[in-house]
């Protein structure tokens, strides 16, 4: 169109101006795109891939240099050398090559040409027998003919004949095959010697080459900088979105599943790599590779993925948008300013804090209680357990526990009406160590009217439970002993494996044990009832996990005397106050207003249900509500409470709880499960605060005061009891022999065998180079999980209870079921006792039966036969035997009394009198050849050390021989009872 | 100073109620069309619109619940959206005031350049919408990158949103629900809406106003269209956003988002006021539905037939007498339900109305 001047131009729009808003636009269009296309190419991930290429580079340049110098310098040198010297005198015999290279070229070309021929032929022989078989074969294959047709066979006829003809092309073309190889061989033969020299040093450098090559991928060149060209970058890209699929995790998607798919390894690009592991974040390698994320460890990355355990977004390439959470305040405030990090506050499901990572252990490890190697949450699991959280929660796989807590039903006969109220107005009053947690007068109830009504609760659950006990009558009762000599038994004979006492204090002792502590006994129980326990626990509770120790009266009168001077004066000297009558008929009648069996409830009505009662009435009627509100009956057995369920809720799923299900009340607290549960740990009743409440609303959880720790703990066992399921595929599945196992382990933790015993190897050594290792911290540390009473001989454990992990490989059935019937000194010197155990038919089987599939062993019984040893044998064994000198701490012969080697130190050992019926003879040879590796830190010596013989003249001092024979021998002379 | 805030942020959050801020925007559209349209049309009162109510956000984002409120990805648009809406009315009644003008003077607006702009389809017009995309598509560009997409989880059902907010432009209609039963609201308004807007060619036969802004040419159309467009539509989107918090309660904007805030809900339908507060029939509301619910029907049927019988009849007898009945009552018809709206949002504020009839045996709620 013919522009017209501006100004003669009818139309609205000038075209000059809509050129220029068309200029303008499309430069700030071009602008903005590149403004988004450098927005996507600055993406972190990119960045983190390019500086991580460079630090790959400098690693791997680092390993080669150091692999460089692990070689042999000299030989390489002379290598090279030689081989040019090689090449030297190849290139002298130049004329002679010349001619042969001339040759072979001639050969090549027959080769080529015959073998070309040969192909074309074969290429239409085939189709000739495709033809005939298409046109004869078929119909003679459906055809009952016994003869092929003479048209058939003329044709079968020329195949077969052009066959012969091709076959004689391919021997010709194999002929010039043939020459043409020796040809090749005899030029080979003039450079033969530098050639093998070159493979040699090859051979020696291939470590380092392949590093070099390896860091020549890794680099970031040119050419891979040319590919990384925005707009280019879509045809071979050098950065690329990295990826673990996972098809055995799923996840949850509420309507669907989907597989799990991990794109963290985009930016932790070392996180199965040795060698990062002192590197900044991402570049870090993952801790334990040989436990978790390495290719031969039970959790390959390609397995398990990262967010199986960690949580979080794995699908997100973007530090945010990933839902890293910090560990705490400071590392927040550092990511804010580090990586604009701000909390995803849709993300339901955000990373665990680096803490409590080790939860999710459980979610695929279901079926056994503890985690091996897994520390943090093994202590997590074993402070539920200790604590007894289960009496008042349900979590799935804890509901084989009985109540945990003692059985009021015979309270009577046991502790006074005094000390019954005394106690549960404040437990710790009595001793600060005791389990039992606080349950009156807690945060929510400091009104004056609160306080009145939990005085009146605490007489009427008193009432109650007194109103409602059986009598009891003990059955022995005994004068008074020696209160020392008390002492003395107390502190050797086993007590401190369950009870803790404050005259055997142990530094840093957690106060969870299986028993009570006893430091303040004196103050609560009679003689009578003690003298009674200690006879025959079982006689006051059936239920009792306590062992008799096989005391004698005296012993026991002893230790009563010893018992009852613990007192707690400041407690004896509380008040124990008086009820108020007035105050229980009112909270009384709250809880029958709320009763459904009145309602619609009137207060006429409930007056009227109330003026039928008396005063004491009352008071247990009250208690009785009290007890179902509050839950006693979930830890104690109480009357009148068989049937009803404990008053906490379902755990099972935990780590999975909405966020927004949890009631923060008006608490300013961040809204996450962990700061939620531990607040909850450390004071139950707080999110009571500030809320206008009725007394019967306010929240009931007691207070258990646990310590920072002890919260940590439960915290990190909480969240790991999530929704999530894992196939069978994945998940930790027992099979027959660990499913017994396992059962026989639950009957150890039932009685607590672990308090004396190394059962199971809870605790995850420390290494010894980590910052902040000290050995007796460790040993603390240890004793804290398993054989706890082995704090009290941290001078010289061999003296306390022996290890007896992996038991069903050491022991013969049918004595260890002898043994556990009725326990005897096996190491005279020890003072600790084994005590009898009173296990059910059904716990002894299983216990047994356990060990031995745990130690894939045969069950029950071992083959027996009579030893038979040679002359020679027996000689040379007593030789060894002398040598060795077994009887330094071993005795032989018929089972002395224990005074008679009290001054000896034949009492550290058993008998050898006993080891043919008591041990299986593949554990006595395994442990006479390393005794540290089954039990470290025994006091038995290895004698064979790496395979050296302490007797080189003795059986040609082969140690395989010796030690067979020396088992044998052991066999031998009990079987024969031989004093040697 | 905290003291002077509280007063203040105090004071804007009672003004924000519901009741109270329908009526100031009623107040302001209405003063504005019929009374100060000239003032309103001022250079000097657009500049000084825009710049307070830049002024009154910049200010505000200094509370931290206005600013979680407003900066959200999803509500940041909807700011844009008040400034826009703000110029563009001004710019219309800037333009109508000079017009308005000029047609008191006598002139003949409609063939005055305004109107007589020559623009071709071909380069002009394609050329002009060419640009506009492109300045679109920048725009789009630069928010794609700026406010990063707010996505959220895979839909969880035991853990929905709350509040749970339909899409921006539908939160007038999600803020009827307040008002209305949601057969009504989100069934039959909405349809009705979009027919009535279907309609308004073959309603509207005033001829004036072709290409040029009136108002005193356009008095009916332009307020009516407006007061829907501003006030029940528009009004009522900033309300869903801003203004509703969890469980749909009201929040002033610097009111915190408590989950636990309670408001009195005692909404009391026509018939129980009837038969329990008046005491008819004994207090005894009637087993009979058509008994019970006779009054609310009655009224019902009388504000939808009678209501425009006597627009026709009397307030509106001009148009009647222009537009014929046909066309006069769909009019009306659609003007009545119009204003069901703000008549039921009265209603609820001043006695507590839930129902006019109430049958929830069949689902039948008005």
């Amino acid at each position: 169109m013919a522009e017209l001047p501006e100004d003669q131009d009818p139309r609205f729009y000038k075209p000059r101006t809509l050129w220029k808003a068309f200029g303008i636009s499309s430069v700030i269009m071009l602008l903005f795109t590149i403004w988004m296309v450098l927005d996507d190419y600055g993406r972190e991930w990119k960045k983190y891939q390019i500086e991580f290429s460079d630090l790959k580079s400098r690693k791997l340049a680092e390993n080669i240099e150091e692999a460089e110098g692990s070689l042999d310098q000299e030989e390489i040198k002379k290598l090279r050398e030689e081989i040019k010297a090689a090449e030297k005198a190849a290139e002298s015999k130049e004329k002679e090559i010349e001619k042969v290279e001339a040759e072979l070229v001639k050969l090549n070309t027959i080769r080529k040409n015959t073998l070309n021929t040969y192909q074309a032929d074969k290429g239409v022989w085939d189709v000739d027998k495709y033809k005939y078989e298409a046109k004869y074969g078929h119909k003679y294959a459906m055809s009952n003919e016994q003869q092929l047709s003479a048209e058939a066979k003329k044709a079968l006829d020329v195949l077969n004949k052009e066959l012969a003809r091709v076959q004689a092309l391919q021997d010709k073309a194999n002929q010039a095959a043939v020459a043409y190889e020796n040809k090749k061989k005899e030029l080979d033969g003039f450079r033969a010697e530098g050639e093998a020299l070159k493979k040699q040093l090859t051979k020696i450098r291939f470590d380092v080459d392949l590093l070099a090559k390896n860091k020549e991928d890794s680099e970031f060149t040119l050419a891979k900088a040319l590919r990384h060209i925005p707009l280019l970058d879509f045809m071979g890209p050098v950065l690329t979105v990295r990826q673990v699929v996972l098809p055995k995790i799923r996840d949850d998607l509420n309507f669907a599943s989907a597989q799990k798919v991990d794109r963290c390894t985009t930016c932790h690009l070392a996180i199965d790599m040795k060698g990062f592991e002192n590197e900044k974040q991402p570049f870090r390698t993952h801790p334990r590779l040989d436990l978790i994320l390495g290719s031969t460890s039970p959790h390959p990355i390609n397995e398990i993925g990262c967010t199986s355990c960690h949580d979080g977004r794995g699908q997100a390439i973007d530090f945010t948008r990933a839902a890293h959470t910090p560990q705490n305040e400071e590392q927040k405030k550092e990511w804010e300013a580090k990586y604009g990090w701000h909390e995803m506050h849709h993300v339901e499901e955000k990373m665990l804090p680096l803490q409590f990572t080790e939860a999710k252990c459980i979610t695929c490890h279901k079926q056994t209680e503890y985690v091996p190697r897994a520390a943090k949450i093994n202590k997590g699991i074993q402070t539920f357990r200790n604590a007894s959280c289960y009496g008042c929660h349900r979590v799935e796989g804890w509901d084989h526990l009985r109540k945990p807590a003692p059985s009021l039903e015979k309270l009577k006969g046991k502790v006074t009406r005094d000390w019954f109220v005394k106690w549960i107005r404040d437990p710790k009053a009595f001793n600060e160590r005791t389990r039992m947690p606080q349950v009156f007068h807690l945060s929510n109830m400091q009104t004056p009217e609160f306080r009145s009504y939990q005085e009146a609760e605490i007489f009427a659950v008193t009432d109650y439970v007194y109103e409602n006990t059986d009598t009891y009558t003990p059955n022995v009762s005994l004068p008074d002993g020696s209160s020392d000599r008390g002492k003395q038994l107390f502190g050797e004979i086993g007590c401190l494996g369950c009870h803790q006492m404050d005259d055997f204090p142990v530094e840093g002792r957690g106060r969870f044990g299986a028993g009570p502590d006893l430091s303040t006994v004196g103050s609560k129980i009679t003689r009578t009832w003690l003298n009674s326990w200690l006879k025959n626990p079982k006689h006051y509770w059936d239920e009792t996990i306590m062992p008799s120790l096989r005391l004698t009266n005296q012993e026991i009168s002893d230790l009563s005397s010893y018992l009852l001077s613990k007192k707690n004066p400041d407690f004896d000297a509380l008040e124990v106050g008086d009820k108020n009558a007035e105050v229980q008929r009112t909270v009384l009648k709250q809880y029958l207003m709320r009763d459904p069996k009145l309602a619609p409830a009137t207060n006429a009505k409930v007056e009227e249900v109330l003026s039928k009662l008396s005063a004491h009435e009352v008071s247990v009627e009250l208690g009785k509500r009290a007890i179902g509100r509050i839950g006693c009956y979930g830890c104690h057995s109480i009357k009148g409470f068989e049937n009803v369920s404990p008053i906490g809720t379902e755990l099972t799923e935990a780590g999975s709880k909405l966020v927004k299900k949890l009631d923060f009340g008006l608490l300013h607290l961040d809204h996450t499960r962990y700061a939620w549960y531990d607040q909850k740990m450390r004071e139950p009743r707080i999110f009571d605060r500030g809320i206008a409440k009725e007394y019967l609303d306010t929240l009931r959880m007691p207070n258990f005061r646990f310590n920072e720790e002890e919260s940590q703990d439960l915290v990190m066992f909480l969240l790991g009891h999530t929704t999530e399921v894992r196939s069978a595929e994945v998940a930790k599945i027992l099979d027959a022999h660990e499913y017994k196992g396992e059962q026989a382990m639950r009957i150890m933790r039932k009685y607590n065998c672990q308090g004396c015993h190394t059962v199971e190897n809870l605790y995850v050594p420390m290494s010894e180079d980590a910052p902040g290792y000290d050995e007796e911290r460790e040993m603390r540390r240890r004793y804290e999980l398993e054989a706890r009473i082995l704090a009290h001989y941290m001078d010289d454990p061999t003296l306390g209870p022996p290890n007896i992990t992996n038991q069903g490989a050491k022991v013969q059935t049918d004595w260890v079921y002898d043994f556990l019937k009725a326990p005897y000194p096996l190491r005279l010197a020890l003072k600790v006792r084994m005590p009898t155990f009173l296990f059910n038919q059904d716990e002894y089987n299983q216990l047994i039966e356990g060990w031995a599939n745990a130690a894939r062993v045969s069950f029950p019984f071992e083959e027996k036969k009579d030893v038979v040893m040679t002359a020679h044998e027996l000689s040379e064994a007593r030789k060894l035997f002398k040598r060795l000198q077994c009887t330094n701490c071993h005795f032989v012969g018929p089972n002395p009394t224990r005074v008679s080697v009290e001054d000896g130190s034949q009492g550290l050992a058993p008998n050898f009198w006993e080891t043919h019926k008591r041990l299986r003879p593949h554990w006595v040879e395994s442990w006479l050849k390393d005794p540290n590796a089954i039990y470290p830190g025994t006091r038995m010596p290895g004698f064979w050390p790496e395979g050296s013989s302490p007797a080189p003249d003795i059986l040609g001092g082969d140690p395989k021989k010796q030690i067979e024979v020396l088992t044998k021998y052991l066999y031998y002379i009990g079987q024969h009872k031989i004093v040697p | 100073m905290s003291a002077m805030t509280n007063i203040i942020t105090g004071f804007i959050n009672w003004l924000c109620q519901p009741a109270i801020l329908f009526t100031i925007s009623n107040l302001v559209f209405f003063g504005v069309f019929f009374y100060f349209r000239e003032q309103f049309g001022r250079k000097s009162t657009c500049v000084l619109m825009q710049v307070s109510l830049l002024l009154f956000i910049a200010l505000s984002m200094l509370d931290p619940t206005f600013r979680s409120v407003v900066a959200k990805p999803d509500n940041v648009p909807i700011v844009a959206m008040l400034f826009l809406l703000l110029f563009f009315t001004w710019l219309a009644v800037h333009k109508m005031v000079i017009n308005d003008k000029l047609i008191d003077a006598g002139e003949d607006v409609e063939s005055k350049k305004e109107a007589k702009e020559l623009v071709y389809t071909w380069p002009d017009l394609v050329f002009s919408e060419f640009i506009c995309t492109i300045c679109v598509w920048a725009l789009l560009l630069v928010w794609a990158i700026v406010l990063k997409a707010p996505l959220e989880e895979p839909a969880n059902p035991v853990d929905t949103p709350n509040p749970s907010k339909a899409p921006w432009y539908f939160l007038g209609l999600q803020e009827m629900l307040v008002y209305y039963d949601p057969w009504l609201a989100g069934v039959v308004f909405p349809t009705l809406i979009i027919v009535g807007l279907i309609l308004i060619p073959y309603i509207d036969i005033n001829p004036k106003g072709n290409g040029y802004y009136t108002f005193k040419e356009r008095k009916f159309a332009i307020t009516t269209f407006l007061f829907g467009f501003l006030i029940l539509w528009n009004l009522l989107i900033v309300y869903g956003t801003f203004l509703r918090g969890p469980n749909w309660n009201f929040f002033g904007p610097y009111e915190v988002w408590d989950l636990h805030k309670l408001e009195v809900l005692r909404n009391v339908n026509l018939s129980e006021y009837l038969f329990r507060e008046f005491g008819l029939n004994g207090g005894k509301l009637p087993d009979n539905v058509l008994l019970r619910e006779g009054v609310g029907i009655i009224l019902t049927l009388v504000y939808l037939i009678g209501g425009p019988i006597f627009l026709a009849k009397k307030w509106m007898k001009k148009f009647y007498d222009e537009m014929g009945p046909a066309r006069f009552y769909i009019l009306a018809f659609l003007v009545v339900n119009m204003a069901a709206l703000p008549l039921k949002m009265v209603l609820r504020w001043t006695i507590n109305l839930k129902y006019i009839v109430a049958i929830p045996e069949a689902f039948f709620n008005i």
